[in-house]
Order: structure tokens, then C-alpha cells, then sequence
């Protein structure tokens, strides 16, 4: 639990992380912004990596990793970047990015795995983790305190099963969860252990207590809400992955307005819901425009929606498409299993390639502060 | 609409022969997949049917020899799973179906530590719908095969027919009739979709290239030793408790060759390419001759440096079929398999 001082930190430090996001804006917004992305990777031999891309777009990092990775995220202000195990995993990576180095690794401590996801509060200091209790199947929140060498600091308890990603509302208190609804277990590797009795949510909760002031439910049991971005005015987009039959098509997008408390799901015709193959991986909304990419690597497809309207705006073709990050005024970077880095744009229904790798790029980018070398 | 109304009833009503009838109708390759493990899925229906109808005889009335016909029945059932496990799309991925019929691999003896857990007859009263909403490890083929295959149980006080025993074998295998019939029927569902969507080709063909890599990595190479720390452990094989892992390696190829490869040949004859579905065939028929010269199981192969060196030419002509579809065929069809799109989260 956080006293008041500590708050009253937390809170100055969510302005100056505003201050910081505004400068990086006016750097990106040149013609050629620089790459700097991590990412869980694999090689074609099938080994685990935590691999990345500097500025000048040459590969940088090839950090060998026991289990496959997932997600990540980027300590604000900070030097760090974590690299998180998925699903059933439990190690978690600290890299330095100024000194490009792993600096440490975490473990996920008896009964307990990770779910590939987590985010940092503004100060830097408290990292917020998506874990499962997985004697009790408890979904949770972990708060690592990152200036002390990630030791634990509260676990919040989710009133649910299988936590996803998770990320920080612009207003620098509220945690925003996606609730898969999916149990694992390691004895089971990963197995979905539950299909038949999910119960997926989207969730907000207080960084500082651990309270859920909300909870948002899917339109059906199956639709496993699993990543999820928020805009700079508080629109959360969550993408679902349906474990029901694949001959149906349900909703794949949810939107949540946080000013209004409105949750829709954006009601697409079939014919545009059909090729994403019930399948969502990453969601990624740009900074300064009204968009938001959905990447579907099942389909072999990008999305580029206007989350204002829940419009598509462009069907951008990418094999094995999945990681993406906002880059640039209206445009995306999205990275494919097949080793291609591609840039979007809402301007645009084909992806440029910026680089091609021989790494297997895996669900998801993660900004990396300092890899420009 | 009335065409596939037709097919429908052709698939739900007839064997294999109708299949072909099917075929007439629509000569594509998906139809033929289509009809054919559709076929297959209903054998595994009545294979189920039988193993439950065996054990349901042999608990109400126990006779010295009608283990052995549960145990025969067993093997039946089992191998008509094994003959469409290729398969890895469409409504085996509802409910964690696959994993139903077979936990496997099982390194922590789950099924074994379940089975006992169940047997305890402090645990309460044993029905199908039970286990049904318990772990995986006990509701498929592996856990009917501890109690009836394991030495251990056999020589013990719960050995068959003991009535607790008989309790969670009747009621497994109910289940697993249960799981094969719902599968069978909507494999049915899926018709008109896997017959409109051509990215089914791609889901198919790239079914059979993961199960023979599977084969090869795991049911094979792994035992072998090849993998890990180098030394032979019959114990990673498949059905290694009722000593068939080699029978049912050779089930899973004959079903490629009845499920899968009429399918293929059609496709191939659509992209002029009819010489590599042959050459495809050629190879997976020599890997099934070398069954011809093999035991039923792997252990005692891993006895000797012959076995050992039967086991690996095995394993050459099963990666050597798999390697034909994942290079000459995969190019001429232009089959791409994503990294993401094949094992995301």
C-alpha cells in the first residue's frame, strides 16, 4: 500500500512522464522516425531469444531465453525494459537498454506464472504484472518495486481467471486488465484448462490499492479478452481471441470509453470479421492520431480502425503478422513471424518494409528507449 | 443449400465407400478431405462405442477371458483415434477435445497420479459427467490404458474387475464415446465451411506436416534418445503402459494414407502436380512396409544396437515423407506457416 507522500511522488512524476511524451512526439514526427523495438523472438532452429532493432534498423541484442517470450514493456524515463515468459512461464527479463545487457531475471516464485504482460507506473518505480496463482487458479496483479531490485511489493487480487495484458489509463492511477478468462497450469503446460467455463472481463483497477472500480464483460463466455491499449483521452481497445467453434463469428473488438463507463464491442459485418479468423494478437493505438492497429496473424491481416467510429479504415496484408507499436503521425510498425518489420499507415492499404530479419518476431514490440546506438 | 443438405446425409449415413460418392459430386480436394476424416471420425465413434459396451459387459458380469476383449477393444479404439490425430483444426480444438482423447506427453505421470487420486473411494461417486469437468489426464484413452494395462494395477487389490476400477473405466470410456460421437457430428457442422474456405487447404496440409514432425520428434526421436540427454527411455513413447507405441506410430501413417492422402492427390491433380502426391504416397507406403519387421512396441528395440538402428531408419522414412510436404509440395502450393498463426496467445 502506498502512504501519501509516496502518492504525491507518483503523481508529480505522472506529469513530468507527460512532459516526456510530448517531446518524444515532436522527435517521432519526422519524416523518418527511429526504430528502437524489442521483442521475444525465435530462431529458425527454434530456439528463445529476446532480440531488437536499433535506430538504424540493424538487429542489436540476441539474448539467449530459457522459455518463449511473450510481451514486454519499457520503464518510462528508465533504462529498462522487461521481457516477460508467456503462458505458462516464469521468468521475467530486466534488460538495460543503455547498456544493452540483460541486468537481471526475475522469478515468478513457487505456485506462481506469468502471463507474458506488464506495465510500469509514471515514476518508473513500481512494475504491475499479470501473474496466476496457479494452486488456486487466482488471477492477480504483482506490483514489482523496480528501484528495489524488482523485490514484491502487494499482490492484487483480480476475481478472476487469467489475466492478459495490462496497461496504465492516462490518468496515471487506474490499471486497465484484460481478463482472458483462461485457466493454465504447468503440470499442463498449455492447455487451455476451462474452455467450457470462462469468464473473461475487462477490468479497472487502482494502481495504489489494488480496488476494482470496474469490471466489463464480453458478449460471449468464450471471447477471451486478451490485449488491449488505451488512447491519450481514455479510449480502451481490447482484442478478443474466441475459443468457440471456428465456423462462428462473434465480436473480436471491444471499446471502452473511461469518461462515459460506455463498453461496446464494434459490430462488425461478417465478411470483415471472417478473414481475421477469431484470432487477435496485438493492439496498438498511435499517440496523436484518432487509430488503432489489430493485427491478426491467423489472417494474415492488419487492421487500421478509427476508434472514435470503429471504422476500418485499412486491410493491410502481412503474413504471420503480430507485433505492433504506434509510430509516427498516423502509422504503425508491426512485426511479422516471418522476420519482415513493416510500417503502416492510415494513409495506406499496402505495409513498407523497413527490414527483414532472421528472427521469427513474436506477438509483440516493445519500445526500447535507449538501443540507438 | 440442397447439395449440401445431400452430402450431409451421404457423410452421416455411410462408410467409406460412399465417400467416393461424395468425390462424384464435388471433386475437389477439400471435399475429399472433407468425406474422408469425416470417415474417420466416425470410426473413432464406433470404436468408442465398442471399447464402452466391452467394459460395460465385463464390469456387470467379469469373466476370465473378457479382459482381454476390453483390452482388444482398447487397442481398436485407440488406434482409430491415432489414425486421425493429424488432424488439428476444426471441432477437435473445442473443449481441448485432442487433449481428451490423449494427454500426451505426460512427463509428471499425471494420468497415473489422477487415476489414483479417483480410485480412493473416499472421493465420491464416479460418473462420466464427473470426470468430464476434472483435468484431462483422466478422461481419455491413457487413463483406460493404466487400468487396464499397468503392471502395477494388475498386480494390486484394485486389479480389474475390482468394483472401483470397473467404476472409472465404464465411466471413461463413456466419456470418451461421448467426445468421439459430439466430434463426429460436427465435423459435420463444419462441412459447408471447410468446403467454401480455401484456406483449409492450407489448414489441412500443414495438419499432416505437424503430425509427422510430432511423430518424428517426439514419439520417435525422443525415446530414441535423440533428443535430451541422450539415453533411450521407452517411458516418452506413446502407449508404452499397453506396449503398442510402434502399432499405433503405424495406425497414425495409415491414416495419412486413408485421410489424408486423397486429399492431397486431388489438390496436387488441380495444380498439375500429380507426380509429387505420387512420390508423397511412394515414400509413406515404404515407411509403413517397415512396420512389416517391427514388434509392437519400441522397448525392446531400444535394447539393442539392430533395434536402435531399425528405430532410426524408422525415423529417416517418417522424416523423410514429412519433408516431402514441408519442401517440394509446401513450394508448389505456395504454404506458408507463420510462426504467430501457428502457435500464438
Amino acid at each position: 500500500m502506498l502512504d501519501r507522500r509516496r502518492f504525491l511522488k507518483a503523481s508529480f512524476a505522472a506529469g513530468s512522464f507527460a512532459a516526456l511524451t510530448a517531446c518524444s512526439t515532436r522527435l517521432l514526427s519526422n519524416d523518418a522516425p527511429p526504430l528502437t523495438l524489442v521483442s521475444a523472438a525465435d530462431d529458425a532452429a527454434g530456439q528463445h531469444y529476446i532480440g531488437a532493432v536499433d535506430a538504424a534498423g540493424q538487429a542489436r541484442l540476441q539474448i539467449p531465453v530459457p522459455e518463449r517470450c511473450h510481451g514486454g514493456c519499457a520503464q518510462p524515463l528508465g533504462d529498462h525494459v522487461v521481457v516477460f515468459a508467456r503462458r505458462p512461464g516464469r521468468l521475467m527479463h530486466v534488460l538495460n537498454t543503455r547498456r544493452g545487457e540483460l541486468e537481471r531475471t526475475v522469478e515468478a516464485g513457487d505456485g506462481y506464472h506469468y502471463y507474458g504482460h506488464g506495465v510500469y507506473s509514471p515514476d518508473a518505480r513500481f512494475l504491475y504484472v499479470t501473474m496466476n496463482n496457479y494452486r488456486t487458479s487466482a488471477g492477480l496483479v504483482r506490483v514489482y518495486d523496480a528501484f528495489d531490485g524488482y523485490s514484491t511489493v502487494a499482490d492484487y487480487d483480480l476475481a478472476g481467471i487469467g489475466p492478459h495484458e495490462l496497461r496504465l489509463h492516462p490518468d496515471g492511477v487506474t490499471l486497465v486488465v484484460a481478463l482472458g478468462g483462461i485457466e493454465t497450469h504447468p503440470d499442463y503446460d498449455r492447455i487451455k484448462l476451462n474452455l467450457d467455463r470462462m469468464a473473461p472481463a475487462l477490468i479497472l483497477m487502482d494502481r495504489h490499492t489494488g480496488e476494482i472500480s470496474a469490471r466489463y464483460t464480453p458478449s460471449h463466455h468464450q471471447l477471451s479478452c486478451r490485449h488491449l491499449d488505451v488512447s491519450p483521452d481514455g479510449i480502451v481497445i481490447a482484442g478478443y481471441q474466441y475459443e468457440g467453434p471456428e465456423w462462428e463469428s462473434p465480436p473480436l473488438v471491444a471499446r471502452l470509453d473511461t469518461a462515459t463507463g460506455v463498453f461496446s464491442e464494434l459490430d462488425w459485418p461478417v465478411e470483415e470479421l471472417l478473414p481475421l479468423r477469431n484470432y487477435t494478437a496485438s493492439i496498438a493505438i498511435s499517440r496523436q492520431s484518432p487509430y488503432v492497429v489489430v493485427t491478426a496473424p491467423l489472417g494474415g491481416l492488419a487492421l487500421i480502425i478509427d476508434y472514435r467510429s470503429g471504422k476500418v479504415i485499412q486491410r493491410v496484408s502481412v503474413t504471420d503478422v503480430a507485433g505492433a507499436l504506434p509510430h509516427g503521425k498516423n502509422g504503425f510498425i508491426v512485426s511479422s513471424g516471418m522476420g519482415g518489420v513493416y510500417q503502416l499507415s492510415a494513409d495506406s492499404g499496402q505495409a513498407l518494409l523497413r527490414g527483414t530479419y532472421p528472427m521469427r518476431w513474436d506477438n509483440h514490440l516493445t519500445p526500447g528507449q535507449y538501443l540507438a546506438s | 443449400m440442397t447439395l449440401t443438405l445431400s452430402r450431409l446425409l451421404l457423410a452421416t449415413t455411410t462408410t467409406l465407400g460412399i465417400s467416393v460418392a461424395a468425390q462424384a459430386q464435388d471433386t475437389s480436394a477439400r471435399a475429399a478431405w472433407h468425406a474422408q476424416i469425416g470417415h474417420g471420425y466416425q470410426q473413432l465413434a464406433s470404436q468408442t462405442e465398442q471399447f464402452a459396451q466391452q467394459a460395460d459387459m465385463y464390469c456387470s458380469a467379469p469373466g476370465s477371458d473378457d479382459l482381454n476383449e476390453v483390452k482388444a477393444a482398447w487397442s481398436s479404439a485407440f488406434a482409430a483415434w491415432q489414425s486421425v490425430r493429424f488432424v488439428d483444426f476444426g471441432p477437435i480444438e473445442q473443449n481441448t477435445r485432442a487433449w481428451k482423447f490423449q494427454f500426451w506427453p505426460d512427463p509428471k505421470n499425471l494420468t497415473a497420479n489422477k487415476a489414483r487420486y479417483w480410485l480412493n473411494p473416499e472421493r465420491g461417486e464416479i460418473t462420466e459427467q464427473v470426470l468430464a469437468r476434472d483435468s484431462v489426464a483422466i478422461q481419455g484413452f491413457p487413463a483406460t490404458e493404466y487400468l487396464l494395462f499397468d503392471a502395477q494395477v494388475a498386480d494390486s487389490e484394485q486389479a480389474l474387475p475390482d468394483a472401483r476400477s470397473c467404476q472409472l473405466l465404464t465411466a471413461i470410456a463413456h466419456n470418451l464415446q461421448t467426445n468421439a460421437s459430439g466430434l463426429s457430428s460436427d465435423w459435420q457442422q463444419l462441412q459447408a465451411r471447410y468446403l467454401q474456405v480455401s484456406d483449409y487447404d492450407n489448414g489441412t496440409l500443414t495438419a499432416a506436416m505437424h503430425a509427422l514432425e510430432i511423430m518424428a520428434d517426439w514419439r520417435l526421436a525422443a525415446p530414441l534418445g535423440a533428443r535430451g540427454n541422450g539415453k533411450p527411455n521407452p517411458y516418452l513413447a506413446d502407449a508404452w503402459r499397453s506396449g503398442q507405441s510402434l502399432d499405433m506410430i503405424q495406425a497414425s501413417l495409415q491414416g495419412l494414407a486413408d485421410y489424408f492422402v486423397p486429399g492431397l492427390n486431388a489438390l496436387m491433380a488441380e495444380n498439375d502436380a500429380l507426380p509429387l502426391a505420387e512420390q508423397f504416397s511412394a515414400q509413406l507406403n515404404r515407411t509403413l512396409t517397415r512396420f512389416d519387421t517391427l514388434p509392437a512396441d519400441i522397448t525392446p528395440l531400444l535394447e539393442s544396437e539392430e533395434g536402435i538402428a531399425s528405430l532410426n531408419a524408422l525415423l529417416a522414412d517418417v522424416r523423410a515423407t514429412g519433408q516431402l510436404l514441408t519442401g517440394p509440395i509446401a513450394a508448389e502450393l505456395n504454404v506458408v506457416r507463420g510462426f504467430n498463426s501457428s502457435d500464438g496467445d
